[in-house]
């Protein structure tokens, strides 16, 4: 996007249909019923060309950058949004980056369309397995945990090492020999998943691989730390501003409690920590549309921005006292979603150590 | 005395001549520096007596006065440069970069007099004191805070009295900057001790600090060095055509000096403090650098010194748009990100670098924030949690103006 009057119009259009579709009372419902994602939602999205914002044009999508990505993650968390879109985001990523033309005509179109939900395993190669080929073949033996979304995706794009060569295999649900469950986490609004293999073969077509495996990944570790980044600014304004409400309106010995000062240090101490993050996360975002990716920038900005999430949704639980421990008062999923996404891709300390590596440790 | 560099003398620099192309204004600046500022200088700055820093800093703003870089920041019509946001950061920077020093004992007269004159002095006030001030003849200090008027400033005590053509002041006033130096200070004191509002009986003066009755005493601050100084006034005449604006309007004047250096100093100094990180953790490397938990602190910081670069450009970008009213709000989140943000680094390399950093030593002077004297700096950083609006202050702003909180 060119300007920031671009970027202004995206985010109040993705707001307003988020406000009117995502509401505080939908994501209460929705994790009462336990289903692991919105369905409804996700097609709402879907028609709105949101899953093809970074998708080329030629393959059905928008091609917009990274800073357009940005605001879409941001809003989804800041409406605690329950559904595989930084998962998918990430798989068509990976697809777009390294596939051919006919493996980018048979699944990019179809994610950006919302027919077909994707995952990818953790771009930070934390987990890489191993493969062995047979023929043009390749099998796969064991499986991946907590992979995001990883139950509910139609792809799996999983990291393997076939004779020292890192490369992505494309694996159906319906593969034999793939199994996926649902593996319950605390928060409800994001999904994940156990992914066993026994004995799979994947033929050829469905492998992503060649020499810039490598280069990609970190590619994709910058959008994926981006994502959380941004979705972690999204939730940490959502809960502070609710907060902020809360503290205006509460009252306890004859005064508004938002009056003591000890309250109102707090919110501020909070507020200029959310300036700081969101202006690194955005530029991080906008530099990298740009074509100027800062890998080691945005891993710094993920730590900083999940950090401050986490600290602001905990404390929001404190400034709202009794309520704020209820299960219906939903301060607490902002709680949940923040302490997943400083674990996402790598814990605050994890991140900062890839980060300090970068400086040339 | 500092010895300066003779290369100086070899050609004339005009860096502004440049200024159209980045790239060449970038250059000639990085060449003016280097041929200008003594790589040692910090060295000898370091415990340096008064005399020898005083003689320092107008050598210093001379040197900057002859390729034009003492005011650029000032408008054309008063012999400033009007100098643009992208070519304040390309100086801002390559001052870091050369470590020069900072002109701090001119920070009144190139900042806060000028706003405040543009915007409020007549015409011969203007004629009379900023030529001295854009000169870098006259020191001027802000005699602004009192005894029992600190964060409440507005309850100050020091009494100005209309004496026929004059008025007679009697009072004191405390932690002005360089007080002991200053030609000339921005008094504020109270006219209208019955104003039904404690705001509305405050009159702006330019005060001779030569006039008698006039006592000045340095406060020697917690580094051990004297920045600070105290200064009582013992029955002061001030003519009256010294008096800034309206008679009990000074208030309302006083904001805009507040506001004068719109984050331009702060700007400076987190660009300096971009490369201290840089600095030491080139020098971490060979030791805190290797255990973790210094490094997660240490990425943390450097993540908040980005957002706060980050946030700065944005700042001026604003102010550029919108010279009267830009930059307002996120000036108070700078000021409270900037200033815990130095201490929490400060006492990160005291913790880091251990107990060597503790060693005693006088600061150096005009050095800025990072001079690299672990402790010193450590100590210094209070002066950014306390001046200008403590920390506390900016938190209560942040809180009701921005964020509609209630009043207690």
């Amino acid at each position: 996007m060119n300007s920031d009057a671009d970027r202004d119009g995206l985010q109040s259009s993705i707001r307003e249909v988020l406000r009117e579709e995502c509401a505080i009372d939908t994501i209460q419902r929705h994790v009462l019923s336990g289903r692991d994602f919105d369905d409804s939602l996700w097609h709402c999205i879907a028609s709105l060309g949101w899953l093809g914002l970074s998708i080329s044009d030629q393959h059905g999508g928008l091609g917009l950058g990274m800073d357009a990505l940005a605001i879409l993650y941001r809003e989804l968390g800041r409406a605690l949004a329950p559904v595989p879109v930084l998962s998918t985001l990430l798989a068509a990523d990976a697809i777009q980056e390294l596939g051919n033309e006919q493996q980018r005509q048979r699944w990019l179109p179809a994610i950006a369309a919302g027919r077909l939900r994707a995952t990818i395993s953790d771009p930070t190669r934390s987990v890489v397995l191993d493969a062995r080929r047979q023929g043009s073949d390749i099998v796969l033996e064991g499986g991946a945990e907590v992979l995001l979304d990883g139950a509910l995706t139609d792809l799996s794009l999983l990291l393997v090492n076939v004779d020292g060569q890192l490369l992505f295999a494309v694996l159906d649900r319906a593969t034999p020999g793939v199994t996926l469950e649902q593996l319950p986490v605390v928060d409800q609004t994001r999904s994940f998943g156990r992914l066993s293999l026994d004995d799979v073969t994947i033929t050829s077509d469905r492998v992503l691989g060649g020499s810039a495996v490598e280069s990609v990944c970190d590619r994709l570790m910058l959008h994926a730390a981006v994502a959380v980044a941004s979705d972690a600014m999204g939730g940490a304004e959502s809960i502070l501003a609710s907060t902020i409400e809360y503290l205006k309106l509460r009252q306890q010995f004859g005064k508004v409690i938002g009056t003591f000062q000890a309250l109102k240090h707090r919110v501020a101490d909070h507020h200029v920590a959310i300036i700081g993050a969101e202006a690194l996360v955005e530029n991080v975002a906008e530099e990298a549309s740009r074509g100027r990716p800062d890998l080691a920038g945005a891993l710094e900005c993920k730590a900083l921005a999940t950090s401050v999430y986490a600290r602001i949704a905990q404390d929001c639980i404190q400034l709202h006292g009794g309520i704020g421990f209820t299960w219906e008062h939903p301060a607490h999923l902002f709680l949940k979603r923040a302490l997943v996404d400083a674990t996402l891709f790598g814990s605050v300390e994890q991140t900062l150590d890839r980060f300090i590596a970068r400086l040339g440790v | 005395m500092i010895s300066t560099n003779t290369n100086a003398m070899s050609r004339r620099f005009a860096p502004l001549d440049k200024r159209g192309d980045l790239d060449a204004f970038r250059a000639e600046l990085r060449a003016w520096l280097s041929a200008t500022v003594p790589v040692d200088w910090p060295q000898k700055m370091e415990g340096a007596d008064t005399a020898s820093y005083v003689a320092f800093q107008r050598w210093w703003i001379g040197e900057m006065r002859k390729v034009d870089l003492a005011t650029p920041h000032w408008p054309r019509e008063w012999g400033g440069e009007d100098i643009s946001l992208s070519q304040q950061i390309v100086v801002s920077e390559e001052m870091a970069r050369a470590n020069a020093p900072d002109p701090d004992l001119f920070t009144i007269s190139l900042y806060h007099l000028p706003a405040t004159l543009f915007g409020h002095g007549t015409t011969e006030q203007r004629e009379r004191y900023l030529r001295g001030a854009k000169e870098g003849r006259d020191i001027w200090c802000q005699g602004f805070s009192e005894p029992n008027a600190g964060s409440d400033l507005a309850s100050l005590r020091t009494r100005a009295e209309r004496k026929g053509s004059a008025y007679v002041v009697n009072g004191q006033k405390i932690w002005s900057s360089f007080g002991m130096f200053a030609d000339y200070c921005l008094l504020l004191a109270r006219t209208n001790p019955n104003a039904q509002k404690k705001q509305a009986g405050i009159s702006y003066f330019i005060l001779d600090m030569k006039s008698p009755g006039v006592t000045v005493r340095a406060i020697r601050q917690i580094t051990g060095e004297a920045e600070f100084s105290e200064i009582f006034f013992d029955d002061v005449e001030i003519p009256a055509e010294n008096l800034i604006g309206q008679e009990n309007e000074g208030w309302t004047i006083a904001q805009s000096t507040l506001s004068a250096e719109r984050g331009l100093i702060v700007f400076n100094q987190a660009e300096k403090l971009a490369r201290a990180f840089d600095r030491d953790f080139q020098l971490g490397k060979g030791s805190w650098a290797h255990d973790h938990q210094f490094r997660r602190e240490f990425g943390l910081l450097h993540a908040r010194m980005r957002a706060l670069r980050i946030l700065i450009r944005r700042m001026l970008t604003e102010i550029e748009r919108n010279p009267e009213m830009g930059g307002a709000v996120i000036t108070t989140f700078i000021k409270l990100h900037w200033a815990t943000l130095l201490q929490d680094y400060t006492a990160f390399l005291l913790r880091a670098e251990g107990a060597g950093t503790l060693a005693l030593r006088p600061s150096v002077l005009g050095g800025g924030s990072n001079t690299g004297l672990r402790v010193n700096d450590f100590l210094r950083s209070y002066a950014w949690t306390i001046s200008g609006g403590t920390n506390e202050i900016m938190r209560n702003i942040i809180a009701e103006r921005v964020l509609g909180m209630p009043r207690g």
